[in-house]
């Protein structure tokens, strides 16, 4: 018996009710079997999501994200609130109620490659049929919508309908698509409810982009020493599985089934005997990469384009010798040190009176001495750049820096420290920088500012003993103090916009009421990358202030 | 004409109509959008003054922008903020009178390497050069980056240097041969010991010749201060800036009979700069067919004109590197005797440049242009219609017959509703020589 056919526009009203008695003369709708759903997806689709409570999961995202920030500027927030009361009336409800009517017991969205937005593919089980039929029949002209017994089929085009048709039909024949086979493994970690779950072929996907698919080789020099992992996993993988989960955070995970530890460029994995030094809590931002730079410079034409290993290869003449060529910069200097290093964000010290236009965060790269002797090399090596630096900082006529060496209980220091300013007017921005070399209790600290490394050394004393080996990226963002940079920067930030962007003053103003909101209200943001032997996943994590 | 500043006086016969508007706003300011430019043509000329003229006894809204801007220390971050302040437009004349001294009193960063010093002088302009010419002169010859400039800085008792007292007679107060060298030897003794000392004006007595000096018809102990009275009310002085406003303001070679005229409102309004502007914006050879479409437009014209025509925005670093490409860059002069503009802005390259920069900014190659272009052209589809809006943005309509037919074949050559078909029309429009010309 074939299918009542609802795909046809008016005229075709009179065979409506056909397909609407077929749904409601079914017995009571169960929860769906989201592998038949995934089953009457066409071969063709390269991206498929499952739902198994669409109306709950946006509940929980909506639960998980949090009201609108109270800070917000007015006018933005008028503006959203315009814009959801529109979806509200162009859905009858809210999202959370129109995804309960149209798919509440389950829903399987593929997207097949099409042009024009056309190639998006919904198998949904309705929790209000008579709701759904509603919907379907108001919205005629830009969705088509037919049945499968419990299932409602829905697509942007007739084209597309027939196929899903097709496919599930062949489903309730016992021939599902390639898509119920699937694993949907994912599920992330660290939250509440799965929300939501993906595969991704990343064969097909790559078929389709051409040209234009992931390729390590179309990478400059620094975007493969920081991506190399992801996008080979992009461009070797065959299913790229994803998912989202919200509790108290929201988490979105990836894992692509691909690792670039078996291939050439897993050379540039820091495979060092320690973990990363820790993150700090009272930081704006923290990151570790597993990578080696130590790897990159000893063999530069193994990983990056010609022209920058002839980059490198500069960069090395001059860095060996200034030590004098005492030591090599590659294997005494970085090899006296463990890898991988971590990277420290840290707020500027409140400074008396009037301050330069833009007050610098303090950044600190800090690493492990994995050989004390790395400690006299260091010293050399800041002591003649920073010789060199002020003999061009004299050139251009800017005051030089005073050398400091500093001695406490936490170690040695080398500080840079600006010539106090007498005016006439506000200081510059270099008289908020103190670049400094601190080492100590094993560690090796440089930073922009001595406040910074001081703080990020403390800090590191007190961590404890070192964990496992790092596998993996960690970057992490802390809203409410990007939230107090910018608001200390704020003037220099607005004008910076306007000069560079042609904006008002009132406009720029606006802006940057709605980024320290935003930022604000952002309590973290974390994204952790591990690349394991034969797998590569990435998980983003978002946490909002309560 | 009897009186070659007696006002226009608007009539039927010579309305003050779009293109009358459209050369006030370019020569009183930087030029406005043309829902501007309508609104003020139907408003009428009064209101247009009120429009240009600076208002008084109010605070400058950009101060505290201004701190922020020399607070970096870098000249690019200053120049980029004068012209971000010329493209609000919120007080055009003002602007205008800062770009004419900024050309006139011709200070260049290049030697005084301080964007501070740059920015302070540029604020002096902005407080002072609409007002009385006296306080001017006097702020100016205090002014830490002209004393550097000039070398003053270094003028003492013991070794006079006469560049300082040199240019302010020849090049900012009187003119070529309204003056002596003895009257330079003698300004150069008044100016000794007018210093700089940590980017501030600083008078230094044991280093000041306070001996008696003889200049024009005054003699004793005289300082730097005093020259400038002395200079500034003969009526060479006034003759000078009448010249040079006349020429900045109206044609490029002015009749002796309107210099005279000019120099004789001067005096009367006592030696006010806004004053005397006004009654000359306000006269018949202003607005003379003659005055209109007379003067080359110098780089800051032709770029910041263009995206103000448009009515719309633009990155003004982006602009500031436009401008200096073509031959200007602000807060470089050439040298202290400014640019020399008209026919040297002109050349097969700065031609090609400025159709370039036009082209780039309609694809939003030089920062985003908002609104986008092809939105001026909202409901117009023939190429006729499109042809004679780009003539009304860019030209006020007034364009001859062949050049609207030139631009009529560019927008049949480039139909469609697309951004690129719009942009096609309006650079065709901005290469036009007319545009060439404010």
């Amino acid at each position: 018996m074939g299918l009542p056919d609802s795909s046809r526009r008016p005229p075709a009203l009179p065979l409506l009710p056909a397909f609407w008695l077929a749904l409601t003369g079914s017995a009571a709708v169960a929860q769906a079997d989201l592998v038949a759903l995934r089953g009457m997806m066409p071969d063709e689709v390269v991206l498929a999501m499952e739902v198994e409570q669409p109306g709950e999961a946006l509940r929980s995202l909506d639960a998980a994200a949090g009201a609108m920030p109270a800070s917000l500027p007015a006018a933005l927030q008028a503006q959203i609130a315009l814009g959801v009361t529109a979806l509200a009336v162009a859905l009858g409800g809210t999202p959370a109620a129109f995804a309960d009517r149209i798919a509440g017991k389950g829903a399987v969205v593929g997207l097949a490659p099409a042009p024009r937005g056309e190639g998006w593919l919904v198998a949904a089980v309705p929790g209000d049929l008579a709701a759904a039929r509603a919907w379907c029949e108001r919205h005629a002209d830009r969705v088509h919508c037919a049945a499968a017994g419990d299932v409602l089929l829905l697509a942007p085009t007739a084209a597309r309908l027939e196929a899903l048709r097709t496919q599930a039909e062949a489903q309730g024949r016992g021939s599902p698509g390639r898509w119920a086979g699937v694993d949907f493994g994912v599920r992330p970690s660290g939250a509440g409810v799965a929300l939501v779950r993906g595969v991704c072929d990343l064969v097909s996907l790559r078929r389709l982009l051409g040209a234009k698919a992931p390729d390590l080789e179309r990478l400059d020099g620094p975007a493969r020493f920081v991506l190399s992992p992801f996008v080979h996993a992009l461009a070797a993988g065959d299913w790229l599985q994803f998912g989202v989960a919200a509790g108290e955070q929201i988490v979105v995970e990836a894992r692509a089934d691909a690792s670039v530890r078996a291939a050439p460029f897993g050379g540039l994995l820091a495979h060092g005997a320690h973990a990363a030094p820790p993150p700090i809590d009272t930081g704006l931002a923290y990151a570790s990469l597993d990578r080696s730079f130590r790897s990159l410079l000893r063999d530069p034409g193994r990983f990056l384009p010609a022209t920058d290993v002839l980059a490198v290869q500069g960069f090395l003449s001059i860095a060996d010798a200034l030590d004098g060529a005492q030591s090599s910069f590659v294997d005494d200097l970085l090899g006296g040190l463990d890898e991988p290093a971590a990277l420290y964000v840290l707020p500027a010290a409140a400074g008396d009176g009037d301050g330069p236009p833009l007050v610098l965060p303090g950044i600190a790269i800090a690493a492990r001495i994995a050989d004390a002797a790395v400690e006299r090399i260091l010293f050399r090596f800041a002591q003649v750049l920073s010789t060199i630096v002020n003999a061009e900082r004299a050139q251009k006529g800017l005051r030089p820096f005073l050398m400091r060496r500093r001695h406490d209980e936490t170690g040695d220091g080398l500080v840079a420290e600006p010539r106090p300013w007498r005016g006439p007017g506000r200081p510059p921005i270099d008289s908020g920088l103190s670049p400094t070399l601190w080492c100590g209790q094993g560690w090796a600290v440089l930073s922009t500012t001595e406040d910074a490394a001081v703080r990020v050394l403390a800090h590191l004393a007190q961590a404890g003993p070192a964990g496992a080996p790092a596998r993996g990226d960690v970057l992490a963002l802390h809203g409410p103090a990007i939230a107090a940079a910018l608001t200390q920067n704020r003037a220099a930030l607005q004008l910076a916009r306007m000069l560079d962007e042609g904006e008002t003053a009132a406009a720029a103003e606006r802006f940057f009421d709605a980024a320290i909101a935003v930022a604000a209200g952002l309590h973290a943001v974390v994204v952790r990358a591990e690349i394991g032997e034969a797998d590569t996943t990435l998980q983003l994590t978002v946490e909002v202030v309560r | 004409m009897k009186d070659p500043l007696a006002p226009f006086e608007p009539s039927t016969r010579d309305p003050f109509d779009l293109a009358k508007v459209g050369h006030l706003l370019r020569r009183a300011g930087f030029s406005a959008s043309l829902r501007t430019r309508r609104e003020l043509a139907a408003a009428g000329l009064d209101a247009a003054m009120r429009w240009v003229l600076p208002a008084r006894d109010r605070a400058d809204p950009a101060a505290d922008l201004l701190q922020e801007a020399i607070a970096f220390g870098d000249v690019g971050r200053v120049r980029a903020f004068r012209v971000w302040s010329a493209l609000q437009g919120e007080e055009p004349l003002r602007d205008r009178l800062s770009y004419f001294w900024h050309g006139h009193f011709a200070t260049s960063n290049r030697k005084v390497a301080d964007a501070r010093a740059m920015a302070l002088q540029m604020a002096t302009f902005d407080r002072c050069g609409s007002g009385s010419f006296d306080e001017l002169a006097q702020a100016m010859c205090r002014d830490p980056a002209l004393l550097r400039w000039l070398d003053n800085d270094v003028n003492t008792k013991a070794q006079p240097n006469e560049n300082f007292a040199r240019e302010l007679f020849e090049l900012f107060l009187l003119g070529r041969g309204n003056y002596t060298e003895a009257d330079v030897r003698q300004a150069a003794r008044c100016f000794t010991g007018w210093h700089v000392r940590d980017g501030q004006f600083q008078f230094h007595a044991h280093l000041h010749d306070a001996g008696d000096k003889q200049l024009f018809s005054a003699s004793g102990a005289l300082d730097g201060g005093q020259v400038v009275e002395l200079a500034v009310a003969r009526r060479e002085s006034a003759e000078f800036l009448a010249a040079k406003w006349l020429r900045f303001f109206v044609q490029p070679e002015p009749e002796p009979a309107s210099i005279d005229a000019l120099a004789g409102v001067y005096e009367r309004a006592g030696r006010n700069v806004g004053a005397t502007i006004e009654t000359l914006l306000r006269s018949r050879l202003f607005f003379a067919a003659s005055s209109q479409r007379s003067k080359v437009k110098s780089p800051a014209d032709f770029v910041i004109g263009t995206v103000r025509s448009l009515g719309a925005r633009a990155a003004p670093t982006e602009l500031a590197s436009t401008m200096a490409a073509l031959g200007e860059t602000w807060l470089e002069p050439p040298s202290v005797e400014g640019w020399h503009g008209e026919r040297a802005w002109l050349s097969p390259a700065s031609w090609l440049l400025r159709s370039n920069f036009v082209a780039d900014l309609l694809a939003h190659r030089r920062g985003k242009l908002r609104p986008a272009p092809h939105s001026l052209f909202d409901g117009l589809e023939k190429p006729a219609e499109r042809a004679r809006a780009a003539a009304l943005l860019l030209l006020d309509g007034v364009v001859g017959a062949g050049a609207l037919a030139a631009l009529a074949d560019v927008a049949r050559a480039h139909e469609g509703d697309d951004p690129a078909a719009a942009a096609a029309v309006l650079h065709a429009a901005a290469s036009l020589p007319e545009y060439q010309l404010s």
